[in-house]
């Protein structure tokens, strides 16, 4: 992420961050109408644009609050290009192609905002693809790997679950690294490298 | 990954990355990290799966107050722009009813089936004013919206022997019998919605294809949709629907 000063918009994350209804409701107001003519342009239903929009500006929140996001672009470029790549990548999940109408043209993004959106889009995408896999592993798996991921003692987590210290171990480190295979046999099909 | 990788390895980086090693195993690991890219490799996919989703399976109380906001705001962009059109002081109250209830139908698109999706859910109930037929009126908001449909549809029954033009009470007779699954008994009220010109005019048509939808007879239904004219309230969720079928 760029260490630049923050552009004035940096209120619409700040807003984001601090569930500041008014800004939030001016985001929709301001920048939803043209998210949803795109999407709506390229295959997709008003629908399809609300849970774009909605997931977008999530994705722009967990960046922020978790990777320390800072625009240095105006905030509608950066976030028609999350809701585009996303949209882009809906579209290759359902197996459809042929996206026609650009929104390229209208914007220019400078290559710094251009990576951090992409970069914002990317980051919350994996995090969902690891989500899902962890979901599909077993109970056991799921419930260790868990566990483990919380703040608490292994010696304690062993014990909850009712195992030693170095089975829960072995068996974590099992888990991990079937949870792994899983996500790299995944990552193209999500449209991630 | 590397092919390579065992179980050992594995055991190795849980280890090495929950600050589990004595210092000689460690420094031995570590320059094995130095000259095998695929352990080193592992270990950083691992490290990025484990503070990935540490930090998306921890409950975030602010980013679920967040999603609610984002949720309330989404008609903005769901919902068609709506026409203003200037009601007499009597209208009034109709007119915010007619909106909320296609609010009300807007907001349950996640239902299962069609008719599910699209049947009424709500009656509002009129403004307190004190008069017999308002108290009727009154019961029958609360009847129905406790899914008494036979109910009411009595006491919607003794407001149309007294008011026969009241169309707020016969939209909702029809409704109720639609609800109370008698969409033949609800047709004639709604076809006399339809007819008529209150404000709920093509509610009565929307409801009509409705009632038709019910009994699997979709070639009516359509037809009942076809009727709606662009510039009716309920046009957007009648082209919506027809696309489904």
């Amino acid at each position: 992420m760029s260490t630049q000063t923050p552009h004035a918009d940096q209120y619409f994350i700040h807003a984001l961050l601090n569930n500041e209804a008014q800004v939030v409701g001016e985001i929709y107001r301001r920048f939803a109408p043209r998210v949803k003519h795109y999407i709506m342009q390229n295959s997709g239903t008003a629908d399809d644009a609300a849970d774009i929009f909605q997931e977008s500006l999530v994705d722009i929140y967990n960046q922020a609050r978790y990777k320390n996001l800072v625009l240095t672009c105006p905030f509608e470029p950066f976030l028609l290009m999350v809701c585009k790549r996303k949209w882009l990548n809906e579209l290759k999940k359902r197996g459809r192609q042929g996206v026609t109408k650009d929104l390229d043209d209208q914007f220019n993004l400078g290559e710094d905002s251009f990576r951090d959106a992409e970069k914002t889009w990317a980051d919350n995408e994996k995090a969902r693809l690891f989500k899902a896999m962890l979901e599909k592993m077993g109970e056991r798996c799921q419930e260790i790997i868990r566990w483990s991921l919380t703040d608490k003692p292994q010696e304690e987590i062993a014990s909850k679950l009712g195992v030693t210290y170095g089975y829960l171990r072995k068996k974590k480190s099992e888990c991990m690294a079937a949870l792994i295979s899983e996500i790299k046999e995944n990552l193209s099909k999500w449209g991630l490298t | 990954m590397g092919t390579d990788m065992n179980e050992l390895d594995h055991e190795l980086i849980e280890r090495y990355l929950s600050g589990d090693m004595d210092p000689d195993t460690k420094a031995a690991f570590e320059s094995r990290l130095e000259t095998e890219p695929d352990l080193l490799h592992t270990l950083q996919t691992w490290r990025n799966v484990e503070a990935t989703l540490r930090q998306t399976l921890q409950p975030d109380a602010q980013r679920e107050e967040l999603k609610k906001t984002l949720h309330e705001l989404r008609p903005v962009i769901t919902k068609q722009p709506a026409k203003v059109v200037r009601f007499n002081r009597s209208l009034l109250a109709i007119a915010s009813l007619a909106a909320a209830v296609a609010l009300i139908l807007y907001l349950s698109p996640w239902e299962q089936d069609l008719y599910q999706q699209y049947g009424a859910k709500e009656m509002i109930s009129p403004a307190e004013r004190g008069t017999g037929t308002d108290t009727l009126l009154a019961n029958a908001a609360h009847q129905f919206n406790h899914h008494h449909y036979a109910q009411a549809i009595t006491t919607l029954d003794k407001v149309l022997a007294d008011q026969p033009d009241n169309a707020y009470a016969r939209y909702y007779r029809g409704l109720s019998y639609l609800e109370n699954k008698q969409p033949a008994q609800a047709r004639p009220d709604l076809e006399a919605i339809y007819n008529g010109e209150s404000v709920f005019k093509y509610e009565g048509a929307f409801f009509m294809a409705l009632s038709y939808l019910k009994e699997k007879n979709e070639d009516k239904c359509r037809e009942w949709l076809e009727k709606i004219p662009e510039d009716a309230d309920i046009y957007a969720k009648a082209r919506e629907l027809l696309e489904k079928l």
